[in-house]
Parts: structure tokens; sequence; C-alpha cells
């Protein structure tokens, strides 16, 4: 277990490094940079002239040569002055191996990404970890269900409700929930808000008076339509996932003399056959934890909850690349965590895996 | 050991689980990002009265310079009903910071001007002062121009000289006569009465020290020009700013030097930013939440998602019961659908013109129709143009070298169709480079309008030599005429322009092939692989942004891109004419309105004879707001939605 856990952690290493590389070199080979906007102006007065640009990049830290951009950006330049034919490149960046992740060139500029970060986390957390747990309360259950009473009325039905979340675009869905919520206010029904993470002002809704903003109450009746569009589409794939590995199970020749020997049917489907069925399930809850950080860029962006997947998206967009490369350095780092997880958990769960 | 393993899943398995729910739970707590709140610095609230009883002259004189503004709204007399009256705006766009010499968002302005609001409005293509009682002119005597005599050996880096438009810092080849040249000093003496939040009155000493941050190497401001053109920007006294130019700079728009560089037009303080190193200044808290001396002041900034300002208790004109409401939320929405849903449903009571767009022209409409909204459609400042290669920089042929080509195709588009089937017929055709409400236009038809006219294109096509070949495209020497079409991709409405352009050639023989590309990584590309700036284009459609000051510069022979510059310059068109570099060169040369105007209006009409590049239309900007809000007038020429948000109001049913 040990010399595993060493070999793993060291393997952890390598992958985060050639993938900080990777990531590095992919954001290089993007073409345009963070000073293209400034160049679209007609006004002589205000368009940046060469010094200008010059003047920019030295500010960024753009003038480096390429491998010392790199080198800076994961091990900073305060120790340049030391290094012949680097000393004109020192500076104060500390590198992120020391925690100096970098500044934001545009999204907030000037701040620092881990703080850009930090301040949408609590945010995507909320959003993400309320749609997994209920995705997964309700689609464990659904799936074991429908597997055990295969071509039941209600499994027909899971299967057509799979096939309907599984098909849906997000922002389709979402766009369809507000308008029909706000077709509902406009006959003075009870509607839900169409956007944001909580209301700035106190508003009034038929059937419950007024809402204060930013209670609890109010960031919950935020919170349902993008829970409801995350849950269906998650709730679609897994449900499918849990029915198929436990169908496959259930063949099983255990079960059958489990069966045989008269054991109670519903402990042949609970302790017999779901733990050996939780495999898949253990790949689907590992792999939530990246995305639990990763936040969900389209449903972010159709109810305006400015979360983690909306703030990367425009990091994107306006080529904040401090931000984004942040960003999926910390993604890398949970898949890489997630993995490992993964695999201690099969281990526990089936004894026939060893880690070794 | 075999009962170790199943606590140790179960404990993993639990944590696997417990982990992100507990986290979230926690970011309930506390709502939304731990972006601090201000702390309104000791706001003196008893100060208010003693501020009071000197403010009575400046404010009269404010009023009477802020009409077009004050019109929307009733005079602001009474003080405001009690209770808590809160606007809110939505935008789909948000500040990038909000320390302005930093900011590259036009989103910053927008939010800025609500507590630091510009010390000139741009209203109607004029300035109009804000923080002054009036701005400097030479008749006023506040704008003084000299002749300086300079030996050509004392220019230096540090005396720098401007001769044909170049910062000059050496002698060297000047040769050793005096120069005699024209050194402009302007001054401004600021209203009284103007206080930050915390009470401390703006001197002079904040906008010398704005510009002392302005030229700091370590502060990232977008463009150092009128830096480089500056001496210096000092405060003579308490209330009296001075700029000056270096020799040689006649700037006509002298008016807005008392802070330079700066498209927010607001000033910093000093007190507040003097102890800070500025490179440390862009991230600091309080270049996040910055100190106010406008009508509001920030209660909470919450970055990406929201501002909220409450009422700034110091501000000048609070004595007269303003701002009109007692808090204004502006809301950062993602995109323009959320706008228009919020709109709607009331979460939102003003959709500003960064948000709307005419592809919500029909519900808008349907709401001003139904009583629940106002909409306002304004032509304003930017203006979509197709740019003809009249010499390309690739060594290609040009279709456009002959004037009356290019004249045809002016009369061969129906740009009216285009306003009208596209843009819903809300906007206006252009035919020169300033739009027909600008402080310099020719008087009526003295410009011709290129009404859509085939058989004259067409004509004007075979006096060319372009003539119909068999598959009925023209043809000379051989040659097909068979243009390449740039413009931006992603671009609905630019899109379906491009496309009616298509047919309309067509009409006419000519072929045109559409190529929707990358704006930064394609067309506007810089150096000579760019498709506009290296000249490797027939036709290309885009936009430019006027502004108070002429575009005319665009089309001189000296911004023509070249591999001499550099492929910079801004005349992809290739367009060079001495007798309009003749004229136009004289009018940035000139300091007065009335001088210019003539000589303007001149080189629009050599514009608009030789059609360097196709004017199209003025863009519309939107604005939508819910019924009982007043105040909200937008403005083609301004920056921001609101010059006055003071004046801003709403009444509830």
């Amino acid at each position: 277990m040990t010399t595993f856990l060493i070999r793993r952690l060291g393997q952890m290493f390598t992958v985060l490094f050639v993938s900080s590389i990777v990531i590095y070199g992919i954001l290089l080979a993007v073409p345009g940079g963070p000073l293209d906007q400034l160049l679209q102006v007609s006004d002589p007065r205000q368009r940046p002239s060469q010094a200008d640009i010059e003047r920019h990049k030295r500010l960024l830290g753009l003038d480096k040569p390429v491998y010392l951009q790199y080198v800076t950006w994961v091990a900073g330049d305060d120790w340049m002055g030391a290094v012949p034919f680097w000393a004109q490149y020192e500076g104060d960046r500390k590198g992120l191996i020391r925690g100096d992740w970098g500044e934001s060139w545009k999204v907030q500029r000037g701040k620092d990404v881990l703080a850009v970060i930090g301040q949408n986390l609590p945010d995507t957390l909320l959003l993400m970890g309320i749609s997994t747990v209920l995705s997964l309360a309700i689609a464990v259950p659904l799936g074991i269900y429908s597997a055990v009473r295969q071509y039941s009325v209600l499994d027909y039905a899971v299967t057509a409700f799979s096939f309907f979340g599984i098909s849906m675009p997000v922002f389709w869905l979402g766009l369809m929930m507000i308008s029909v919520s706000l077709a509902f206010r406009e006959q003075g029904w009870f509607y839900l808000p169409p956007g944001d993470i909580t209301a700035p002002r106190d508003y009034k809704l038929p059937g419950l008076g007024t809402v204060d903003a930013k209670s609890t109450f109010d960031r919950i009746l935020h919170l349902i339509m993008p829970v409801t569009v995350l849950t269906l589409l998650n709730l679609a794939q897994w449900s499918r996932f849990m029915r198929a590995s436990m169908l496959e199970v259930l063949r099983q020749d255990f079960i059958r003399t489990a069966r045989a020997k008269g054991v109670r049917e519903r402990v042949v489907v609970l302790k017999h056959a779901l733990r050996n069925a939780l495999i898949p399930l253990i790949t689907i809850i590992s792999l939530t934890l990246p995305g639990l950080f990763a936040g969900a860029i389209l449903t972010e962006t159709v109810f305006n909850y400015k979360a983690l997947g909306f703030t990367y998206i425009t990091a994107l967009g306006q080529k904040d690349w401090p931000l984004v490369m942040a960003f999926l350095v910390i993604q890398a780092m949970l898949i890489v965590i997630a993995n490992l997880l993964a695999d201690l958990l099969y281990a526990t769960v089936d004894p026939r895996i060893r880690l070794v | 050991m075999s009962n170790h393993p199943r606590r140790f899943f179960a404990w993993l398995l639990a944590l696997t689980l417990l982990v992100p729910l507990l986290a979230a739970c926690g970011g309930a707590g506390e709502p939304a990002a731990p972006a601090a709140t201000t702390e309104a610095p000791a706001a003196a609230a008893t100060e208010a009265p003693a501020a009071e009883a000197t403010e009575e002259p400046a404010a009269e004189a404010t009023e009477a310079t802020e009409e077009p503004a004050a019109e929307a709204t009733e005079p602001a007399a009474e003080e405001p009903a009690a209770g808590d009256k809160t606007i809110i705006l939505g935008y789909n766009q948000f500040p990038d910071t909000l320390f302005t010499l930093a900011s590259q968002s036009s989103m910053t302005s927008q939010v800025v001007q609500f507590f630091q609001p510009g010390c000139v409005t741009l209203l109607d293509y004029e300035f109009q002062p804000v923080c002054f009682d009036e701005l400097p002119s030479l008749d006023n005597g506040g704008l003084v121009s000299e002749t300086v005599t300079i030996n050509p050996a004392d220019i230096s880096d540090e005396n720098p000289v401007l001769i044909n438009g170049e910062v000059i810092t050496s002698g060297a080849e000047l040769g050793t006569e005096p120069l005699e040249l024209p050194q402009l000093t302007a001054r401004w003496t600021l209203k009284d009465g103007i206080a930050w939040q915390d009470g401390t009155p703006m001197t002079a000493e904040d906008f010398a020290f704005t510009y002392q941050l302005q030229t700091s190497p370590d502060v990232p401001v977008a463009t150092t020009f009128t830096a480089d053109r500056t001496v210096a920007i000092e405060a003579v006294d308490e209330k009296t700013i001075q700029w000056q130019g270096i020799p040689g700079f006649v700037d006509p728009t002298y008016v807005t030097n008392f802070v330079i560089d700066n498209s927010s037009y607001n000033v910093l303080p000093k007190h507040v930013f003097e102890s800070v190193a500025p490179g440390d200044m862009v991230n600091q808290d309080f270049a996040t939440l910055p100190v106010a001396y406008g009508p509001f002041q920030i209660a909470e900034y919450l970055p990406q998602e929201s501002i909220t300002f409450e009422r700034n208790p110091e501000y000048w004109r609070a004595s007269e019961g303003l701002p009109k409401v007692d808090s204004v939320i502006i809301k950062f929405l993602s995109d323009e659908d959320q706008v228009l849903a919020q709109l709607e449903s009331g979460d939102i009571d003003i959709g500003g013109t960064i948000g709307l767009t005419l592809n919500s022209a029909d519900t808008l409409d349907e709401w001003q129709e139904a009583g629940t909204h106002d909409v306002q459609y304004v032509p304003a400042t930017v203006w979509e143009h197709i740019d003809m290669a009249i010499e390309r920089g690739d060594g290609q042929p040009s279709f456009f070298d002959d004037v009356r080509v290019r004249q045809a195709m002016a009369y061969g588009i129906n740009r009216q169709q285009i306003v009208d089937e596209v843009l819903g017929g809300r906007t206006v055709v252009m035919n020169a480079f300033q739009p027909e409400d600008y402080w310099a236009f020719p008087a009526d038809g003295e410009l011709n309008e290129y009404a859509y006219d085939p058989e004259q294109a067409t004509a004007l096509l075979a006096e060319a030599g372009w003539t119909p070949g068999a598959d009925g495209i023209l043809e000379k020497e051989g040659r097909r005429f068979s243009i390449q079409f740039f413009t931006t991709e992603g671009n609905r409405t630019r899109e379906q322009v491009a496309q009616i352009i298509q047919a309309q050639l067509q009409e006419i023989g000519i072929e045109m092939e559409l190529n929707f590309v990358p704006a930064t990584e394609v067309l506007f590309k810089n150096g000579e692989d760019g498709i506009l700036q290296g000249r490797r284009y027939d036709m290309a459609m885009y936009a430019w942004i006027a502004g108070v000051e002429p575009s005319a510069n665009l089309y001189l022979c000296s911004q023509v891109p070249t591999a001499e510059n550099n492929w910079a310059g801004q005349n992809p068109p290739a367009y060079c004419n001495e007798e309009y570099d003749a004229v136009t060169n004289q009018v940035y040369n000139l300091l007065e309105r009335e001088d210019r105007t003539p000589l303007l209006i001149e080189s629009m009409k050599i514009f608009n004879r030789d059609i360097p590049t196709l004017p199209l239309y003025q863009r519309v900007q939107i604005a939508a707001f819910r019924t009982g809000v007043t105040g909200v007038e937008i403005n083609p020429s301004t920056y921001v939605d609101f010059s006055f948000p003071e004046e801003l109001d709403i009444t509830l049913e």
C-alpha cells in the first residue's frame, strides 16, 4: 500500500509537470494575445504606439524569451538576478510552486488569480454540490429499481426520460424554463427569478409575498432552476449507468446462489448485487470532484449564475492566460487526485483489486 | 484486518460525498463573494450644511450648461421622498477594474461615472464642463498660445518638441537655426464645494497627482499619446489646474487635458493614493473600492456580478436634493437573453446600451406598445463602412484604383435597403466619415447621396472599361471582376449585410466571394499578413468609432500601412490625395471650431467625391427601461449612458 502510494504520488507529479507544459504550450500557440483589444482603436490619441506595446509587454512579463516565461510562471523570477544572462529579467514573481499564481490580465485586472477563483468558489461548489448530491440520490435508486424491475412500466419511463435528458441541450432547456417561468409571471402565477445568484433588491412573488434580497430563501429560489437543469442532465446519464451495471451483476451466478439459499430479495439486491455494482458508481463520484470545481459553463451563462464556469469561459474569451492557466492546473490536480481516490476506493470495495 | 478496509471505505465514501456538500453549505452562509464592503470613510454628515452655503453660485452655473440632460427630467428642487428608492441597471459586460488608468473595458467608464463622474461631458459632439465653471478657450483667456523659440541643441528627452506630428527628442537633424513653434497653456478653475466622500476637499493637487500616476512607468495606462506631448499638469493654486503642451503640439482637444489619456475623464484622490507605490495600485482595495466625489458612493462591489451605490452625502449638489434615488445597483449580466428576461421580470429597471442589440428590437417594441417599457434607439458614433483597396499591399492588381469604379459601388449598393431590411429602419445611411448631427457637416445637397442607381453604376463601370463577359460578369482586358470581401465572423448583422451586398453587386455583373474571418487574429491582425494592415483584400467591412474629434485623419497619405511604417496606420484603402491631405492637415493644426469647420466640410466633400471607403450606416445604441423611470437620455456622442446619473429617478405604481 505504501509503495503504491509513493509510486502514485511520483506519477502524479510527473503528470502535473507534463500537463503544465502542455497547458502553457497550447495557450502560447493561440493566435493573438492580451493586447489585441488595445489596438482596435481609431482615435490616434488612444491607440498605443510601438513603445506603449513594449511597455505593456514588459508589465505583463511578455518581454522574456518563451522558455523563461514558463520558468517564471512555475518558479518565479525573483532569483533571476543571480543567474548570468538572465539578470535583466529579474522581477518580483515567486512562481506557482511558491504559491504565486500570477495576476489576472483582463477579467479582474491586477488581482491575484487565486483570489479571483476563491471569490467564485463558494457559489460554484454550492450549485455543483447540490446538483451532484441530488442527482446521485435520485439516480442510484432509480437505476437499481429499473434494473431489478427490468421491462416494467417504470423502467420504460426511466429509459425514455433518460434519452430525453441526455439529448436535451442545456442552454435550450434553461431558456425554456426561463420563458415558461416568465409566462407564469404574466398570468400572475408563482414564478421563479430568471437569473442571478441572489437578488440585490427585495421582490414580491405571488403566493409568497415579499422575498428579502440575499436571504437564504432568496438564494434557494435562485438555485431551483439551474439545479434542476444540471440534475436532469446528470440524472439521465447516471441512472443509465447504474441500471446497466446492476443488470450485469444480477445475471451472475452468485446472485442466483444467494436467491437459491433463500436470502431475502432485499438483501440480495442491496447487499450482494449493489456492492458489486458500485465500481462504476465510484468512477462517477470520483470524477465529479474536478467537475465540482469546474462549474457548468452553459448553465451558469443561461441563468446568469456567475460562478467559476462563467469566469473560466470569460477568461478564455478575453485571453486572460494567467487565470486560464491557474484554472487548468487546479483542474489537472483535481483529476489526478480524483483518480487516486477512485483507485483506493476500488480496492476497498472489491477485495479482488490489489494496490501494488 | 478484515474490518478495517470496510470502515476505511465507508469513511472515504462519506468524505467524497460530504466534503463538497459542506464546502457548499459553507458558501451559503456568507452570501456570494467575499469582496469587502466599503466603509464609508468617516463620512462627516455634519459638514454638509457648511458646504451648502458656498455652493449656491456654482450650482447655478452647472444648470446652465447641463441643459441637454435636464430636459427629460423635472427640476430637482424638492427633497427626495422618504423611503428607499432603488434603481437597477443591467449590462452584459463587467468592468475589469475600477482603477480607471489601468482599465481596458468600456464598462469601467459606465460604472465610474456614478461615483467619479467625468469632469467634462461629451454631449452632442461638444464638451461641457462638470467640475469647472467654464472650459478654457482663447476668448476667455483660459487658453494661451505663445510662439516659443527653440534652439535645436536644447531638444532632448526632457525637452521634446512636436514637428509634423512626430515627437522629436533630439535636435541633431534639425540644423542650427532656432525653431519658432507654438506652445499651448490651458487653465481650469475647479468649482467650489467639490469634495471627496471622506470630506476632504478636491483640489488642483489631485489633478497634478493623477498626472504623476498617469506618467508613472509602472501604471499600465493604455497609451501615453498625450503624456508624450505634455510638459506637465500642475496645481497653480488650490483651485487652478494648468496643463502645458510641448512646443509644436497644437491640440484641438486641449479642453480635456486636465487629465490625459484617461477616457473616463475622472480624477483620483491624492490623499488616499499618495503613500502607495504606483506599481501596486491596481490590485489595492482603494483601487477596487475607490473614493467618490460624484452623486453616489460605493456600498458594495461584487466583481463580475454587481455594484451597489448609495447616496454620497458629500456630493456638491446634495443640497439640491440630488441624486434623486437613494441607491443604484448595476448588475453585470451574462448575455443579452438575461438582460431581456430580467427587464421582463422586473429584476432590472434599465437595460443599458452595452447589452441590448437590434436582435431584441421586436421584443422591445412589443413592450413599448404594451406600455410596460420605453425604448430609445439612437444612431451613435460607431459607423460601419466598406473599405475598397485602392492599392493592395501584396502586389495584386487593384479593382478600385479608378475613382469611377468606387463611385459605381456606391451607386450599385442599395444602402437604404440594408438599413430598412437588416436594421429595421432604425438608423440612417451615411455619406461622409462623420454623422449628420456632427458640429461640422456640409449643407443639404452639397454631398452626393449616391442614391441606389444600378444603371448609373453600370455606366460608370463601362466608362472605366469594364464590360460584361460571356457569363454576365464584367471583364476588362481579360480580367474578371471577381472580388474578395472580408468581414468579421459571428456577427449576424454584418453577415446579413454582406449577403445583400453580394446579391446587389451580382446584378451589376460583379462576382463577390464572402469571407467571414476571426476579428483580431485575421482581419485586424497587425503586420504585413493582416488582412487590413497588409492590404490583402478587395473589399472589407468593419466599423470605426467617431468622437468629438473628426475622423478625417484616417484617410491621410501618412496613415497608409506600408513596410516603412511597419504596417501600422489606419488607412487600409491606401487612399492618398494631396488635395485632401492639404485641407485635412490644417484641420488638426487649428484650435477653434469656427476656423476648423469650413476646412473639415471641405475634406468631407473630397471624401464624398473620391469614396476611398463607402460609409454604410451609424450603428444604433439601444436603451430600454421600465415605465416610470426618468432621466434616461442616450446621447450619440457620449462614452457613458448616464452623463448625469444624479438625474435618474423611478416612480413605481
